[in-house]
Formats: C-alpha cells, sequence, structure tokens
C-alpha cells in the first residue's frame, strides 16, 4: 500500500512503489483526464503538478510522491474557471483534445511561477508538451490572456 | 491530373513504382509529395526564367478557365464528386494567390539577409488554397518560420473560427512534415518507435502565427482539414531557395545542410 494525496484528497492504493504515478492515477483513482502520451516523458501529455511543479507522471514511481501535494487536471478548479482555464475556452484552443490536460496544467504551473510570462518564456515552459493538432498558437494567445485574467483578479 | 497550368500539349504520366512497405494515410495522404514536386518546380521554372514567383505562376495559370478533362483525354477521380459539381476552375486558385500575395505583402517585401518569404499553391480535397511562409535562417542553418499566410477558398463556409484553427493546425502539421517526420525501414522493420526519433514540431518549432483568410463563398463547401497541409513543405523550401541557393529535392529539410 502506498500513500498519496491528490488534489487535496488521501488515498491508501494497492500499488507497487515503483507503479507510474501515471497509471494510480487512471487505474487505481479514476481520475482519466490525465493522459498516456509516450510514456517516456517526451511529449507531456501526463502533465499533473507535484507541490506545485509540473511533473511527467508517466516517469515518477507512485513511492517518490508518497507525502507531497498531487494536483490533477480534475483538481485545478471545481466547476474549470481556473484562468487557464476560462482562456482556454476563450482562445478555442483544442481540436482533438487529448494533449490538452497535459497543455493546461504546464500553463497553469508556468504562471503560477511567472506571472507575466514573455513569448520566450511561454516556449520554453511549453516546449515539452507536444500538439500533434498543432493549436500552439492559441495555447500562446491563451496563457497571455490568463495572465491578464489573473492579473485583473489580483486587483479585485 | 492536378496540374492547373495552361500548357498546351501536357503529357502527365505515371509508371509503376515499388513499394515494399504498406502506405499507410497521412493528414493530405498523396498531395504532400504531388503539391511538394509540381510547386518546387513551378519555382524552379520561375527562377530559371528569372521572374518574381506569383507573377509567373499566374501566368502560366493562364487566364481564368473550366479545366475540361475530357478534352484533354485525361481524367480525374475529383474525390468521388462530380466535376459538374465541384468544377477545377483555375480562377478559383488564381483569386486565392492574388488574395494571399495581398495579404502576406508579398510584393512590398524587402531583402533580409537569412530571410524570404516562399510560396505554394495548390487545389486538394476541392478547396483552392495559396500560402506564402516567412522563412529565417539564422547562422547555423537553424530554420524557424515567425509567419504563414494561407488563403483559402473552400466553398460556403459555415464555421470560420473552425477553418481558421484546421488551417492553423495544418501549418504546424506541415512544418513537420517539412523540417523533421521521417520513418525509415531497415532489416524489415520501422525504425523509428516514439517521439524522440520521430519528432513534431514543438512550440518553439512551430509557426509563431498562421494568418487564415477565407474567401467569402456561396459554392457547395469542400475539404478544410486537409488541404492546408501540401503547400507547407513547398513553400519552405522555395523560401529556402531564395535565401541560400539550394534547391531541396528531397524531404525531411534535416537531411539537407542549410549553410
Amino acid at each position: 500500500m502506498v500513500s498519496i494525496k491528490v488534489n487535496g484528497k488521501a488515498y491508501e492504493v494497492d500499488a507497487l512503489p515503483n507503479t507510474p504515478l501515471l497509471w494510480v492515477i487512471r487505474e487505481n483513482l479514476g481520475l482519466t483526464g490525465t493522459k498516456y502520451g509516450c510514456g517516456k516523458s517526451i511529449c507531456g501529455a501526463c502533465t499533473v503538478h507535484v507541490d506545485g511543479q509540473a511533473a511527467r507522471s508517466c516517469v515518477t514511481s507512485v513511492s517518490s510522491v508518497s507525502g507531497k501535494e498531487i494536483m490533477t487536471i480534475e483538481g485545478l478548479s471545481s466547476d474549470g474557471s481556473h484562468p487557464v482555464q476560462q482562456a482556454w475556452i476563450a482562445e478555442n484552443v483544442p481540436q482533438c483534445g487529448y494533449c490538452q490536460p497535459g497543455q493546461i496544467m504546464a500553463a497553469a504551473a508556468l504562471l503560477a511561477k511567472n506571472q507575466r510570462p514573455s513569448d520566450a518564456d511561454i516556449d520554453k515552459a511549453m516546449s515539452g508538451n507536444i500538439c500533434r493538432c498543432g493549436t500552439y498558437q492559441r495555447i500562446r494567445r491563451a496563457i497571455h490572456r490568463a495572465a491578464q485574467i489573473m492579473a485583473e483578479e489580483e486587483k479585485r | 491530373v492536378d496540374v492547373p497550368f495552361d500548357i498546351p500539349n501536357l503529357r502527365v504520366e505515371n509508371g509503376p513504382a515499388r513499394a515494399p512497405v504498406r502506405i499507410g494515410w497521412l493528414r493530405s495522404v498523396a498531395n504532400i509529395y504531388h503539391a511538394f514536386s509540381i510547386q518546387s518546380f513551378i519555382d524552379e521554372l520561375a527562377a530559371a526564367a528569372g521572374r518574381d514567383r506569383i507573377g509567373y505562376f499566374l501566368d502560366v495559370l493562364g487566364r481564368p478557365r473550366t479545366i475540361d478533362f475530357e478534352a484533354e483525354k485525361a481524367t480525374n477521380v475529383n474525390y468521388g464528386k462530380p466535376l459538374d459539381q465541384y468544377p477545377w476552375e483555375t480562377g478559383r486558385l488564381r483569386n486565392v494567390i492574388e488574395m494571399v500575395a495581398e495579404k502576406s505583402g508579398w510584393a512590398r517585401r524587402n531583402p533580409v539577409k537569412g530571410r524570404s518569404l516562399g510560396f505554394a499553391a495548390h487545389r486538394s480535397f476541392l478547396s483552392y488554397v495559396a500560402a506564402v511562409v516567412d522563412v529565417q535562417v539564422d547562422d547555423q542553418g537553424r530554420i524557424s518560420i515567425p509567419r504563414v499566410d494561407v488563403a483559402v477558398d473552400a466553398g460556403h463556409v459555415v464555421h470560420p473560427e473552425l477553418v481558421r484553427a484546421q488551417f492553423e493546425g495544418a501549418a504546424v502539421f506541415g512544418t513537420s512534415i517539412a523540417l523533421m517526420g521521417e520513418i525509415t525501414a531497415a532489416n524489415g522493420e520501422i525504425q523509428q518507435s516514439n517521439f524522440h526519433d520521430y519528432p513534431v514540431a514543438r512550440i518553439s518549432e512551430a509557426p509563431f502565427e498562421t494568418h487564415v483568410h477565407i474567401v467569402p463563398s456561396d459554392r457547395l463547401p469542400t475539404g478544410v482539414g486537409e488541404p492546408g497541409v501540401p503547400l507547407i513543405a513547398p513553400a519552405i523550401c522555395n523560401a529556402l531557395f531564395a535565401i541560400t541557393g539550394k534547391r531541396i529535392r528531397r524531404l525531411p529539410i534535416k537531411s539537407t545542410r542549410i549553410t
């Protein structure tokens, strides 16, 4: 048994220590928003937050994150109202959608650290996330928009 | 016979080619290599004639006409659609070419070292598309694409936002094919297995911005998912020729030394 905390909830899961976090999230917890892409930390589809940092859950063993705060796309907001989610809707970013939970988690982690990212900051932070549909220019626009939304929310 | 040029006595042939590997599907399918060869070659002809690429293309395209395949003793499967409903009209291709030339600032462009525009135009999936790609090459031969302009006549467009998204994505997909997408076989097996040895364009490598210009039309609606792909590789290579004088005849471009 491994104890982990996902989206603020504590779980005891029946998994081997070296089981990838991604399998535990999807299979044991049934949180299927996080996607399997390459299985090698090259594509970013499986991105979650571990203590606020973007992490590739496909190459993260479940035992290594025991006691840490894990957040998946389901935990980003209860109602899809996180600034990144609002911006994603406003810019009509997704096409097929498969990579988008990973893109959104990577973007949210970037904005938590850098409230006003430049285009170069965005390219650097988002380069690990592949989108085969090619939504990159909308992703960049949406991150700038989310930064604005966050700045406005702070003023209020 | 998707050769739209008004050439008297045109003869187009193909012969059997051995394909030991089963040929599957890729976004825009056979249009990728047809457009690559035809759109590269017309650029070579324009260069040999010392002419502006778009001006030359329009001259060879000739005055607007509907291609009469019967008179030319040719067949065109036309994506399974009847030619009387979805005719091949060269005037619609001319129209998107003129539109993309204007929107991309083709005539106003200034020569800059290591940077040039490249052009291609192609009808596929019954839609007429023209593209201008702005290509930059740095001292190390690294290629970046600051901007793509695409003009599209896909007949009556129901949802313009969706059409724009498809052509933005197609520019990225076309960039992957042009710059890096390569599958090779050795000893009876495919050598690539994942994104480490089959890279696709990432946010930092994709065109920085793609501007999609839609022709207002009440004609029958036609394809938008794939027709944006075939133009990108030849347009990039035509720009690279303008920058480096090197003609690329083999894709992906990564197999050619650029500088």
